[in-house]
């Protein structure tokens, strides 16, 4: 399987890394034309074996744990951004804007898009249906915003943001062990993700960058449906069960509003 | 860590009757968390140490209380703390409660808050309960139905934009589906048999007439009956014997067997039935957790069952009668209309309808949202 790191600054905040099935996905150059600081970044290459968004997100975690680990600068905080290959930033400057959340020390993801609430008020009041876990309240300043929710062109707390681009506290993730606790592939990390962190203490943000997300390039694919068919699965169990999952084990957090 | 004093009001927890259930159960469960100290003030039985709790208790002749009790209750068990009332019980019963000098003197100090977990089963003129039971719930701090149905009575009661609600669990560790065999050797009766179950206590709104009479017209099936006293409303040894159905019928009472023992007969049901207006409609619960589909009429506060896809809808044209103190429309039910609900309950696939039950299981239900609606009475 081929990866590669190309790049490590010791002065960087933030390391930009994403996963792709494409070996050579032109997104990274597009982020990093518009940051303002210079950044390191990352990639995990999932077009030979494929493992999953979240298998190569807590691979990437892992590579740049035990890289801070060896790093003679021990006290710098590291803020791994997780983004999709097919999500297009428009605003120079964001990395600062994304940095910016993060001087709060209780922040620990900060998303692009976000809502301000999770789960139905009738959830664990009436039998379970998937869509007891709808997100409520989404805000962004995606393209498409009207068609997800509300514009948001400046920042806020959220309960959970969208996995299309979430901005993560190192050490918040050391804390729970990167994504060793989710046993599926795709759907529903960010709510695990971002459920955790309420779970713990922490605040979940979004900011109003501006950017596109194209959404449903690899969920939709007929290569995702005969890759699930191949390791004995459905595309709609992959779907159901990671809902399932946050439905049995968050139920101390949901419903959650802000 | 300051501990707030909750009294619990309402059947004492030793009785068998729902109320005493679902209040023992809100009261054990609130004594595992440590911001409370949890007591009770029961209405008939005896004060039992078998309980997590403090326990005072009043005997019925004394009605369903009065302020002299409850101030002695309150100032032993919360001395000079402030501290909350909850009251596990029908609102008509409490007028005394919100219209004593003493609470409403605690109140204006802010040392007594009121709450109540209001049952119920059905609605008087224009939808709503009588002018002295609205007047009584707009005197609690915390207003809390048991289900969407209540709680759409008690808005429109209440004139509120919301009222919240929570259903009660259930243990599913002791209701669940056990052996056939066993259960029907239990109950008396062969595998082969085709048996309906209800369980309902003897009063006007439990139609244990029509229960038999639809028997009656069924010469293949067989009932258990569980019931706590053979003659209040009903005689029900006169009844069986009116509609000849002594050979048919196995009549167990409250009190004579425990919860496991109650979850072999439900699972050695066929089928149960309740017709009836429920604020809850526990033993739908109970037969669900068992595995066993169950029938009841769509307007009442038991309709939350429908979702489970365990419980058919006793859904003939169905006339209502205003009856009784309270001004409530009655269904007045047919053995046909039951039959009908029968005839789809019986073929219910039984795994769906314990799975259809399992948001009730007290082990998610009481964290995931007691608990929840307990701590945040306390900011």
């Amino acid at each position: 399987m081929a990866r590669t790191l190309v790049q490590v600054h010791a002065g960087g905040v933030i390391l930009i890394s994403t996963a792709s099935l494409n070996p050579h996905p032109p997104c990274i150059e597009q982020w990093q034309e518009l940051c303002v600081d210079t950044h390191s970044y990352d990639y995990w290459d999932n077009s030979g074996e494929n493992i999953g968004v979240v298998g190569a997100y807590h691979n990437l975690w892992m590579t740049n744990r035990q890289r801070y680990l060896g790093n003679s600068c021990p006290n710098r905080e590291d803020i791994l951004c997780l983004i999709h290959d097919d999500c297009t930033l428009h605003e120079r400057g964001w990395d600062r804007r994304v940095a910016r959340e993060f001087d709060d020390p209780q922040v620990a993801i900060v998303g692009l898009g976000g809502a301000t609430g999770i789960g139905t008020d009738d959830i664990y009041l009436k039998p379970y249906r998937i869509e007891q876990l709808i997100r409520i309240g989404y805000r962004s300043n995606q393209d498409d915003w009207a068609t997800h929710g509300v514009q948001e062109k400046g920042a806020c707390d959220v309960a959970v943001v969208d996995g299309f681009f979430m901005a993560v506290r190192r050490s918040f993730l050391d804390k729970i062990g990167g994504f060793s606790g989710f046993p599926h592939r795709f759907h529903m990390y960010d709510a695990y993700l971002c459920l955790q962190a309420l779970r713990h203490g922490y605040k979940v943000r979004m900011v109003g960058v501006a950017c596109h997300h194209r959404g449903g390039g690899s969920s939709t694919r007929p290569e995702y449906k005969a890759d699930c068919e191949a390791r004995g699965t459905t595309m709609e169990r992959e779907h159901q069960e990671p809902h399932c999952f946050i439905y049995d084990h968050f139920a101390d957090m949901l419903p959650y509003r802000i | 860590m300051t501990q707030t004093p909750i009294l619990f009001v309402g059947d004492a927890p030793s009785l068998k009757t729902g109320l005493a259930r679902i209040g023992r159960d809100l009261a054990s469960l609130t004594a595992t968390l440590p911001e409370f100290r949890v007591g009770y003030l029961g209405r008939g039985g005896l004060g039992t140490r078998q309980v997590p709790f403090a326990c005072y208790s009043f005997p019925e002749h004394e009605g369903f209380g009065n302020e002299a009790i409850l101030n002695q209750c309150f100032r032993d068990f919360a001395g000079d703390k402030s501290g909350i009332v909850f009251v596990i019980s029908d609102v008509s019963r409490y007028y005394w409660l919100v219209s004593s000098p003493w609470v409403q003197t605690m109140r204006l100090q802010g040392k007594l808050k009121l709450w109540i977990y209001a049952p119920v089963d059905s609605a008087g003129v224009n939808g709503k309960l009588t002018p002295i039971e609205c007047d009584i719930l707009k005197a609690f701090d915390r207003v809390l139905a048991y289900g969407e149905y209540g709680a759409e009575i008690l808005v429109r009661s209440m004139g509120a934009s919301k009222v919240p609600w929570l259903p009660h669990g259930i243990n599913m560790d002791v209701f669940q589906p056990r052996d056939r065999q066993a259960a029907r050797i239990a109950m008396g009766y062969s595998v082969t048999d085709k048996v309906m179950g209800m369980v309902a206590t003897n009063q006007a709104r439990k139609d244990w007439g029509v229960a038999i009479a639809a028997l009656a017209q069924l010469p293949g099936w067989k009932m258990w009956a569980h019931i706590d006293v053979l003659q209040r409303h009903w005689d029900l040894a006169a009844l069986i014997h009116d509609f000849g159905v002594q050979d048919r019928i196995k009549a167990t009472l409250t009190g004579s067997m425990n919860d496991t023992e109650l979850s072999y007969f439900y699972s050695g049901c066929d089928l149960t039935i309740l017709p009836s207006q429920e604020g809850f409609g526990y033993p739908l619960a109970e037969s669900l957790a068992c595995g066993t589909p169950t029938c009841h009429p769509q307007d009442s506060g038991g309709r939350w069952a429908f979702d489970t896809g365990g419980c058919c809808p006793i859904s003939e044209n169905m006339a209502r009668r205003l009856e009784g103190l309270h001004h409530r429309y009655r269904l007045i039910l047919s053995p046909n209309a039951i039959h009908e609900a029968m005839a789809h309950a019986f073929k219910y696939d039984r795994e769906k309808c314990r799975a259809g039950i399992e948001v009730l299981d007290w082990k998610r239900l009481w964290p995931a949202r007691w608990s929840k609606f307990m701590l945040e009475g306390l900011s």
